[in-house]
């Protein structure tokens, strides 16, 4: 559980090092340790010392260094891949999406932003490493993987999932949705707490608000509504009280 | 729809010339109610569409239902009466079973035929065999049935004719949208290839001079230094070296990364898209880290696919405040990305309301609303190792293409 900052210029590195100091200090978070370095090759020799949650603030313009923060972070994701990598740039319009997507980069913190702002952001990013680090069960998530596809979703986020067409699926959460070759019974054998309400949906129980009997539809805690059938529910209803 | 219920129960029920039927129309008739909800076809294109339908239906199962009789008697097996029941219903099951089979197939032959030259004609075609069909089968609600009796050994060719012209409709709208399409898509392809090319040349004029330039700039800021001369190196700063930054940021160079792809196809399409973004005066930003030279998936349908979002993506930016616009196309181990953020306005709807067809955040304009999604979503659910992933975010709106290059390999 250590802070790890990578940033080239000993100024900035130490004004971000306290900005940490001071909002884990203001929202009682924990760390074990900030490690302030201008070396790529120290972060990574550290990594392996620790076991849980890491963090890292990495700069992407690193002069006289073998890598850059991306070659960095690259390289943290082959030891270390739930960590979260947070890249701080001078340029922040130029923040490639292709970096964010190639080592599952948390987000990108322009350093030109107003001190306010900045300590915003960086608090938001404080405040995310705290929450996975207090949900242990950091492998929850819905993993499918078949020939076609490979999905993985928080199963905190996820919502419902329906089929399309034949071997369609289309799976939803808060703001996300993802279409995608699979079936229905991949989706519903992974949980249990996810359960077919429809021929052709399946619903994860933690997400229901209300049951309309009426209509025979689901709301949803976000105001989704999906259908019901009548064969399965008395089922889904009392599989949702039980929890 | 209720226009189309008057016409299609019309047929059968005054004398009952075949109860199934009239059970199979019925069912035809939830599905079109279905494939409206789902195509948003105006209320002629349905008449047609049902129209074009129950006759092919009807003629064939009549005509089933003769030959299958025909060789039931002449065959070894004992004839019942309930046996000229057992048959139609028989028959009536088999049409209605391929027809809900082959319902999405339809659908898309469907979209083809609404855009064929020949739509009007046709229309007008189906109604008249219909009217025909309706005559041979009920004359006696015709005052003038003598007539048709007397011709009924025209008639029946006649309509047999009628049903290999529908076929022919069918088949022939088909083919000539489709081939059409091909054409036109070239033919853009390549206008869109040379405006790329135009604006590649031109930005590499200025770039060009630019660095002609350069380097004179460096020599006459060198020797006002030298001579410490204030005056001077401001002169130089604002009159040569500050309208160089206007190069430098030149939205239009986000264009040059687009010679990282190299199939040609996708960068004239994207070229387009970019150029069009830019006169919109939208911040485009093009990400592409490293050649592209697969993309592991039907050129057409990523075409498509990819044209559909990025129109969206870049009238969506325009209405913004922000006007922001990203596109990034990438390799992550064994997945392909193309992914398209764009800002958008506060009124966002819920994800799982996008893509049901009637919605839209704008006002239907004539129903050409909802035919990009819906061929969005054919192109998805017909490629396999094709994945579509919709983010909503605040004030972002993100779409991403991703493919499988493994189970491409596979097949």
């Amino acid at each position: 559980m250590s802070i790890f900052i990578l940033e080239d210029d000993i100024i900035q590195a130490q004004a971000l090092k306290r900005l940490v100091e001071e909002i884990c200090q203001e929202n009682s978070i924990n760390y074990e340790e900030i490690h302030v370095t201008n070396k790529g090759k120290q972060i990574i020799e550290q990594i392996s010392k620790s076991f849980t949650q890491n963090l890292y603030f990495l700069d992407i313009e690193i002069k006289k260094s073998t890598y850059n923060g991306f070659e960095v972070a690259k390289k943290i994701r082959t030891i270390d891949d739930t960590g979260l990598i947070v890249f701080i740039t001078t340029h922040s319009e130029f923040a490639p999406i292709s970096y964010q997507y190639m080592v599952s980069a948390l987000t990108f913190i322009d350093k030109m932003t107003e001190p306010e702002k900045l300590k915003l952001e960086i608090e938001k990013c404080l405040v995310k490493y705290r929450q996975l680090n207090q949900k242990q069960e950091m492998n929850d998530y819905l993993f499918i993987n078949n020939s076609h596809s490979t999905i993985k979703v928080p199963i905190s986020d996820f919502y419902y999932a329906m089929t399309t067409e034949a071997h369609r699926l289309a799976l939803f959460t808060q703001n996300r949705s993802l279409r995608f070759y699979g079936e229905l019974k991949e989706v519903e054998r992974t949980k249990n707490q996810f359960i077919r309400c429809h021929q052709s949906y399946v619903v994860n129980l933690d997400k229901i608000c209300e049951i309309d009997h009426h209509n025979r539809e689901l709301i949803l805690l976000n105001g989704m509504k999906i259908p019901v059938s009548r064969r399965l529910l008395k089922s889904v209803t009392d599989c949702w009280r039980e929890r | 729809m209720n226009a189309v219920l008057t016409i299609v129960t019309g047929f059968f029920n005054s004398n009952g010339y075949n109860i199934y039927s009239v059970v199979t129309i019925f069912l035809l008739l939830f599905y079109l109610g279905l494939s409206q909800k789902q195509q948003k076809l105006s209320l002629v294109e349905n008449i047609y569409f049902s129209g074009l339908t129950v006759f092919l239906i009807t003629f064939l199962q009549s005509e089933l239902n003769k030959i299958l009789n025909w060789l039931l008697i002449h065959s070894a097996f004992p004839v019942y009466f309930s046996t000229f029941i057992v048959l139609p219903l028989a028959v009536a099951l088999i049409l209605l079973g391929l027809l809900i089979m082959l319902r999405k197939k339809v659908g898309q032959v469907f979209a083809y035929l609404v855009e064929s030259p020949l739509l009007y004609l046709s229309i007008l075609f189906i109604l008249v065999c219909n009217f025909f069909l309706f005559m041979a089968f009920n004359p006696e609600s015709f005052s003038y049935q003598h007539y048709f009796w007397q011709f009924e050994f025209i008639a029946y060719p006649l309509l047999f004719l009628a049903f290999g012209l529908a076929l022919f409709f069918f088949y022939y709208s088909f083919k000539l949208s489709n081939k059409k399409r091909l054409v036109k898509q070239k033919e853009s392809e390549y206008y869109e290839m040379q405006r790329y090319t135009e604006k590649l040349e031109i930005l590499h004029e200025e770039l060009a001079t630019f660095r002609h330039d350069y380097l004179n700039v460096l020599l006459s800021l060198d020797e006002s230094i030298r001579s410490k001369d204030l005056k001077q190196i401001q002169q130089v700063y604002n009159e040569i070296i500050k309208p160089t930054s206007k190069i430098i940021s030149n939205k239009e160079l986000e264009l040059t990364k687009l010679t990282k792809i190299k199939i040609l196809e996708i960068k004239s399409v994207l070229s387009v898209k970019v150029i069009d973004a830019c006169q919109q005066d939208l911040n485009v930003t093009v990400d592409i880290p490293r050649e592209i030279n697969q993309i592991y998936l039907d050129l057409v349908d990523f075409i498509r696919g990819v044209s559909i979002v990025i129109d969206n993506a870049i009238e969506e930016a325009a209405a913004s405040k922000e006007k922001v616009l990203v596109i990034a196309f990438f390799e992550v181990d064994n997945e392909l990305f193309f992914v398209v953020k764009n800002s958008c306005s506060e009124k966002i709807m819920p994800v799982d309301k996008m893509f049901q067809k009637s919605a839209s955040t704008k006002e239907n304009k004539l129903n050409q609303r909802g035919y990009g999604l819906f061929s969005l979503e054919q192109i998805v659910n017909h490629s396999a190792n094709l994945m579509l992933e919709t983010i909503v975010e605040q004030d972002y709106f993100t779409q991403i293409f991703k493919i499988n290059k493994v189970s491409v390999n596979q097949l």
